[in-house]
C-alpha cells in the first residue's frame, strides 16, 4: 500500500509542478507568446523546420531523451533508500529538470532554433561553444561505454532477454523495409512489429541462451561487449530507414507499453495485493564503501531529476519543429515529466518489488551494484503479483525493454559521436569517412570499457562521471537561459539555484571521485582518471566563463523587447547538429 | 535468296566501307521487295547522302516516295543538323514558357553550348533512327537503312545498350530520390516537388522505352540484320572481317555479305580470278551473294536491272 | 467523426515514424537532386558531355532548383553566365 501511495503522491507532485509552477515559467519568466513566430514557421523548410502536432513532438522529444538513464540511475541511488531518491526524483523534476528543459527549449527557438552549442558561442564566446564540443563529446564516450555495460549485465542476469534482444533488430529491419520500400500501412505495420517483439519475449522465455565459458576465446562478458559494439558499428553505418528509424519507433511504442504495464502493475499490487516496500526509506546501514548522499546521489540520478542531454536535444531538433510558444510547456516541461514518472517507476521497483530485506540488501551489497537488475527483478515480482503475468516473463519483458532502450541510445551515440569527431578532425584540417570514423569511435569507447578490467567487470563505475558530465552540461545551458532571462530582466532565480546547486554537486562529485580513481596509487584506473580531470578542467572553465558573461549581461543595458525579432549574426561555429 | 532472307526482316542495316554501293544495293533491294508488295521505307544516314541521286529525285529530311506500284518504297536522308536545332528549338520554347522574359536570350544562348556538345551530332543521328525505325515498324514492312562507313556505324549501332544504361542510371537516381521524398512526409513542406518529379520521370521513361525498343529490335534476329557490303579486294576484305566480329559483340545478326561490282570474267579474267581467290578465303559465317559490276548505274531501270541480280 | 479521428490519428503516427530522421533523409534527397543536376548542367559547366542531347531537355524540370543547387554547391552567385538568377 505504502508504494501505491507514494506513486501517487510522486504523481501529485509531477501534477502540480506542470500546472502550477511551469505556467508560472511559461507566463512570467519566459512569457511564452502564441503569436511568437517559431523558427518552425519562420524557415518552414520541409525538413529540420516543420511545425508540428505538440503530442507527436512530445512523442519524439520524450522517446530521444528517456533511455535505460532514468531507470540506471534511481536503481542505483536507493541504495540510499528510497526516500532521497524519490525526494530528488520529485523535486528535481520539478524545479530543476522541468526548468532546465523547457528553459532549453525556449532559449533555441528564441534564436532562431540554433543548438546550445551556437548558443554558447553567442551568450558566452566563442571558447563556449569549443567547451560545450568537448563536454558533448565526452558524455557521448561515456554512455556509450556505460550503456554497454549495462546491456552486458542485463543479458548475462537475464538469459531468457537474449533471443527478444538480438531479434529486435531483424524485427526492425523488416519494418524499415515494409515501411520504406513496400510502402505498407504504418499502423497495420506497427501493430505486427508490436506483437512480433512480445511474441520474442515469450520465445526468449521459454529458451534462455546462456553463454559457455569461454567463448569464441573470451569471457561471456568480453563477448557481450564485443558484439554490442560491432552491432553499434554496423547500425550506426547503414541508410537510417533500414535500422535506426524503425528502431527508436518501435523502441517508443516499447516505452508507452512498458510505462503502462509498469504503473498499472504497481497500483494494482499495491492496492489489492499489499505490495509495499522492503527498503528502508533512509538506509542508515549502508555497505561499507557507499560514497556518502552528498554529493554523489545528485550525480547518480541526473535523467529524471535533471539531465544536460536533454538540452541538447531539444535545441538540436526540437525546437525547430514547436508549432506555437506555449507548446514548450508541454513539450519540454512535459518531457521531463515523463522521466521523472519512469525514475520514480524505478524507484518503486527496486524497493518495493524484490521479496524481502534480505534479498534486497543482498542485491545492494554495495555501491554500483545492483542496480538495473534489481529494477528487472523488483519490477518482474511487482508486475507478477499487479497483472498476473509469471514473473520470469515479466522480467524478460522489462529486462528487453532496458536492453532496447540502451542499445538505441548506442547506436544512436556512435552515430552522434562519429559527427563530433569528424567534426573536429575538418577543424584540424583532415577529412574522415564514415567507417574510420565509426571505427575510432569503436575502439576509444571499448578502450573505456575495458579499462575497467579485461571483461568490464568494473561495474558501472563509469555511471557517476557520466553523470557528472551530464549535470555539467546542463549548468552550461543553464548558464545560457540565466543570461537570457538577466537580459531580459526577468527572474533569474528560477535558473540560478538549479544551476549553483547542480553546478556545485557535480564539481564535488567530480572532485571526490579523483579520490575513487586514483585508489591510492595502486590499481590505478587512468583513463577515467584523466576524464575526470579533463571534466574539473571543463568544469573550472565553465564556472569562470559562465560568472563573467552573466555578469557582462547584468552590467549591461537590459535587451530590447523586439531583439528576439532582428537578426543577430555572430559567425560561424562549429556546432553539433 | 538474298531477297527472301530480307523480306523476312522487318529492319536491315546495310553497311560496308566508303564507296563499295551500299546506297545502290540498299535500293536494289527495296526495290525488289516492293515489287512483290511490301511497303519499304529506306532511310539514309550517310552524310554523303546519295539517295536522291541514285533515284534521281529530291529526297530531303522528309519522308519522300521513290517508288509506287505493287508495293511502295519512301526514303528519307537524315539531316542531322536540322533534327540538332528542332530538338532545341523545342527546349527553348518549355523554357521560355517557364522563364521570365529578361532570362529568355540568356536561356537559348545556354542550349546552344547543348548544340555545340561532343556527341550532339551522333545523338541526333540516334534519334532519327530509333524515330524512323519506329515508324518503320509501325507503317512499313521493311526498313532499310543505308547507313554511313563502317566505323560510324556501328559506334552508332553500340549507343541504344548504353544509352539505355545511362537512363537506367539516371531514373535510379530519380526513384531515390523520390522515396526519400515519400519517407520524410514530403507532404509537410513547402515545396511540392510531385510534379516535376512525374514530369522527370515521364521523360526519362520515354526515352528509355525508346532506347530499348532499338536495342532488343536490333538483338532480335527475326526481326533485325545487318547486310555487309564489300567489293573483292584485300582492304575491303579485312575491313568485313573486322566489322564481323563487332557485330557479334553487338549481339546484331549478320543477314549476308555482297561481294558487289565483282570484275566481269570475260573482259578482265585475271582480276576475277583474284578476286575469287580472295573469296574463297572469306569465311564470314553468313551466305555470300556476287553481284557483278553494272555500268551507268543511276535511275529507276539500273535498279530493276540490279534487283534482278539480287532477286530470288 | 470517428474516421477524421482515425485519420488524424494515423497522420501523427506518421509523423512520429518520420519526425527524428526527416532531417537525414532530406539531405540524403538533396544529394540525389544535386547529382542529378550536375549531370543534366555538366556540358554548360564545362565538362563534356556526351548526352548532351538528351540532357537539355531534363533541364526546363530542373531550372526552378537551380538558385538553391548554386548556393549548397557553394557559390554565391551563379556560375553560369547566361543564367542569372541572382
Amino acid at each position: 500500500m505504502g508504494s501505491v501511495l507514494l506513486l501517487l503522491i510522486g504523481l501529485a507532485i509531477f501534477a502540480a509542478g506542470y500546472l502550477v509552477y511551469s505556467k508560472y515559467l511559461g507566463s512570467r519568466v519566459l512569457k511564452l507568446d502564441p503569436a511568437f513566430r517559431t523558427p518552425a514557421h519562420e524557415k518552414n523548410d520541409g525538413v529540420d523546420h516543420v511545425p508540428t502536432n505538440k503530442f507527436v513532438l512530445w512523442g519524439h522529444h520524450f522517446t530521444s531523451v528517456a533511455g535505460a538513464a532514468p531507470i540506471v540511475g534511481p536503481a542505483v541511488a536507493v541504495i540510499w533508500g528510497w526516500l532521497p531518491a524519490f525526494l530528488w526524483v520529485t523535486i528535481g523534476t520539478v524545479f530543476f529538470a522541468g526548468m532546465h528543459d523547457l528553459g532549453a527549449l525556449w532559449a533555441s527557438e528564441r534564436n532562431k532554433g540554433r543548438s546550445i552549442g551556437a548558443l554558447a558561442a553567442r551568450y558566452i564566446g566563442k571558447r563556449g561553444s569549443y567547451v560545450f564540443l568537448v563536454v558533448i563529446g565526452l558524455l557521448l564516450l561515456m554512455v556509450i561505454a556505460a550503456f554497454a555495460v549495462v546491456i552486458k549485465d542485463l543479458l548475462i542476469a537475464n538469459p531468457s532477454a537474449v533471443i527478444p534482444s538480438w531479434g529486435a533488430i531483424p524485427v526492425a529491419i523488416l519494418v524499415g523495409l515494409a515501411v520504406y520500400k513496400l510502402r505498407w500501412n504504418l499502423t497495420a505495420v506497427t501493430v505486427v512489429g508490436v506483437v512480433a517483439l512480445y511474441a520474442l519475449i515469450w520465445l526468449g522465455d521459454q529458451f534462455p541462451v546462456v553463454l559457455s565459458d569461454p567463448i569464441l576465446g573470451m569471457s561471456p562478458a568480453t563477448f557481450w561487449i564485443v558484439a554490442l559494439f560491432l552491432y553499434a558499428g554496423i547500425a550506426s553505418l547503414l541508410p537510417v530507414w533500414l535500422l535506426l528509424q524503425p528502431r527508436d519507433y518501435i523502441n517508443g511504442v516499447q516505452l508507452f507499453i512498458g510505462l503502462a504495464i509498469l504503473f498499472v502493475g504497481t497500483i494494482v499490487a499495491g492496492l489489492f495485493f499489499g505490495n509495499d516496500f522492503v527498503a528502508p526509506a533512509v538506509n542508515t546501514a549502508v555497505p561499507e564503501g557507499t560514497p556518502s548522499i552528498w554529493p554523489l546521489l545528485f550525480v547518480t540520478v541526473a535523467c529524471g531529476a535533471i539531465s544536460g542531454f536533454h538540452g541538447a536535444v531539444a535545441s538540436g531538433t526540437t525546437s525547430k519543429q514547436l508549432d506555437k510558444e506555449p507548446d514548450a510547456r508541454f513539450v519540454g516541461y512535459f518531457g521531463a515529466v515523463g522521466e521523472g514518472m519512469l525514475a520514480l517507476g524505478s524507484i518503486i521497483a527496486t524497493t518495493a518489488g524484490i521479496q524481502s530485506i534480505a534479498r534486497w540488501e543482498e542485491i545492494y551489497s554495495a555501491f554500483n551494484q545492483g542496480g538495473v537488475n534489481a529494477f528487472v527483478e523488483g519490477g518482474g515480482n511487482i508486475i507478477e503479483m499487479g497483472l498476473g503475468l509469471p514473473q520470469s516473463l515479466s522480467a524478460t519483458v522489462l529486462a528487453t525493454m532496458a536492453v532496447l532502450f540502451a542499445a538505441t541510445t548506442m547506436d544512436t551515440g556512435v552515430r552522434l559521436l562519429r559527427f563530433v569527431f569528424q567534426e573536429a578532425s575538418e577543424v584540424i584540417g583532415f577529412r574522415m569517412n564514415n567507417v574510420v570514423g565509426t571505427i575510432v569511435v569503436l575502439v576509444v569507447c571499448m578502450a573505456l570499457v575495458f579499462s575497467q578490467g579485461v571483461d568490464g567487470s568494473g561495474g558501472l563505475t563509469i555511471w557517476p562521471l557520466f553523470g557528472t558530465t551530464n549535470q555539467l552540461l546542463a549548468s552550461l545551458t543553464l548558464i545560457i537561459v540565466t543570461i537570457m532571462l538577466i537580459r531580459k530582466r526577468r527572474n533569474p532565480f528560477v535558473a540560478v539555484v538549479p544551476l549553483a546547486f547542480v553546478f556545485v554537486a557535480a564539481f564535488w562529485a567530480a572532485i571526490i571521485q579523483v579520490g575513487t580513481f586514483w585508489n591510492g596509487g595502486t590499481d590505478t584506473n587512468w583513463l577515467l582518471l584523466v576524464l575526470d580531470v579533463v571534466i574539473i578542467v571543463a568544469t573550472i572553465w565553465v564556472g569562470i566563463e559562465g560568472i563573467a558573461a552573466m555578469r557582462r549581461a547584468a552590467a549591461e543595458p537590459p535587451e530590447d523587447p523586439e531583439a528576439d525579432l532582428a537578426d543577430h549574426v555572430t559567425g560561424r561555429v562549429p556546432m553539433v547538429k | 535468296m538474298l531477297l527472301n532472307a530480307i523480306d523476312d526482316r522487318r529492319a536491315v542495316f546495310v553497311g560496308g566501307k566508303g564507296g563499295v554501293g551500299k546506297t545502290s544495293i540498299g535500293s536494289a533491294l527495296a526495290l525488289a521487295s516492293a515489287r512483290r508488295g511490301s511497303r519499304v521505307l529506306v532511310v539514309s544516314t550517310d552524310p554523303a547522302h546519295n539517295l536522291g541521286h541514285l533515284w534521281q529525285r529530291a529526297v530531303g529530311d522528309e519522308v519522300t516516295t521513290l517508288w509506287d506500284g505493287s508495293g511502295r518504297v519512301d526514303g528519307v536522308e537524315i539531316d542531322p543538323a536540322r533534327t540538332v536545332d528542332a530538338h532545341l528549338a523545342a527546349v527553348s520554347d518549355t523554357m521560355t514558357r517557364l522563364l521570365p522574359e529578361h532570362l529568355h536570350r540568356a536561356a537559348r544562348d545556354h542550349l546552344d553550348s547543348a548544340r555545340d556538345a561532343p556527341g550532339t551530332h551522333e545523338s541526333a543521328v540516334l534519334e532519327r533512327v530509333a524515330e524512323t525505325l519506329e515508324t518503320g515498324l509501325d507503317r512499313y514492312d521493311l526498313v532499310i537503312f543505308d547507313t554511313a562507313p563502317s566505323g560510324h556505324t556501328l559506334h552508332l549501332l553500340a549507343m541504344p545498350e548504353r544509352m539505355t544504361g545511362w537512363t537506367e542510371k539516371l531514373l535510379a537516381n530519380r526513384d531515390r530520390s523520390e522515396r526519400f521524398a515519400a519517407a520524410y512526409g514530403a507532404l509537410g513542406g513547402i515545396k511540392d516537388t510531385s510534379d516535376r518529379d512525374a514530369e522527370l520521370r515521364r521523360m526519362l521513361l520515354r526515352r528509355r522505352a525508346r532506347f530499348s525498343l532499338m536495342r532488343d529490335v536490333l538483338a532480335d534476329p527475326r526481326r533485325a540484320g545487318f547486310l555487309l557490303v564489300t567489293v573483292a579486294e584485300p582492304m575491303p576484305l579485312a575491313e568485313s572481317r573486322e566489322v564481323t566480329t563487332q557485330l557479334r559483340n553487338l549481339d546484331l545478326d549478320l543477314i549476308g555479305v555482297v561481294a558487289n561490282r565483282l570484275s566481269p570474267a570475260d573482259l578482265m579474267p585475271a582480276r576475277r580470278r583474284r578476286e575469287e581467290e580472295l573469296l574463297a578465303d572469306l569465311e564470314l559465317g553468313a551466305p555470300l551473294t556476287r553481284i557483278p559490276l553494272v555500268d551507268e548505274l543511276i535511275g529507276l531501270p539500273a535498279l530493276d536491272a540490279l534487283a534482278g541480280v539480287l532477286g530470288p | 467523426m470517428a474516421s477524421s479521428r482515425w485519420a488524424a490519428f494515423t497522420k501523427a503516427l506518421n509523423d512520429f515514424y518520420a519526425g527524428p530522421y526527416r532531417q537525414t533523409l532530406a539531405r540524403a534527397q538533396r544529394d540525389e537532386d544535386d547529382h542529378f543536376m550536375l549531370v543534366v548542367l555538366a556540358e554548360s559547366l564545362g565538362v563534356p558531355d556526351p548526352a548532351a542531347y538528351y540532357t537539355a531537355e531534363l533541364l526546363p524540370a530542373v531550372y526552378e532548383d537551380f538558385h538553391e543547387w548554386h548556393q549548397r554547391a557553394g557559390m554565391p552567385r551563379s556560375p553560369l553566365d547566361h543564367i542569372a538568377c541572382c
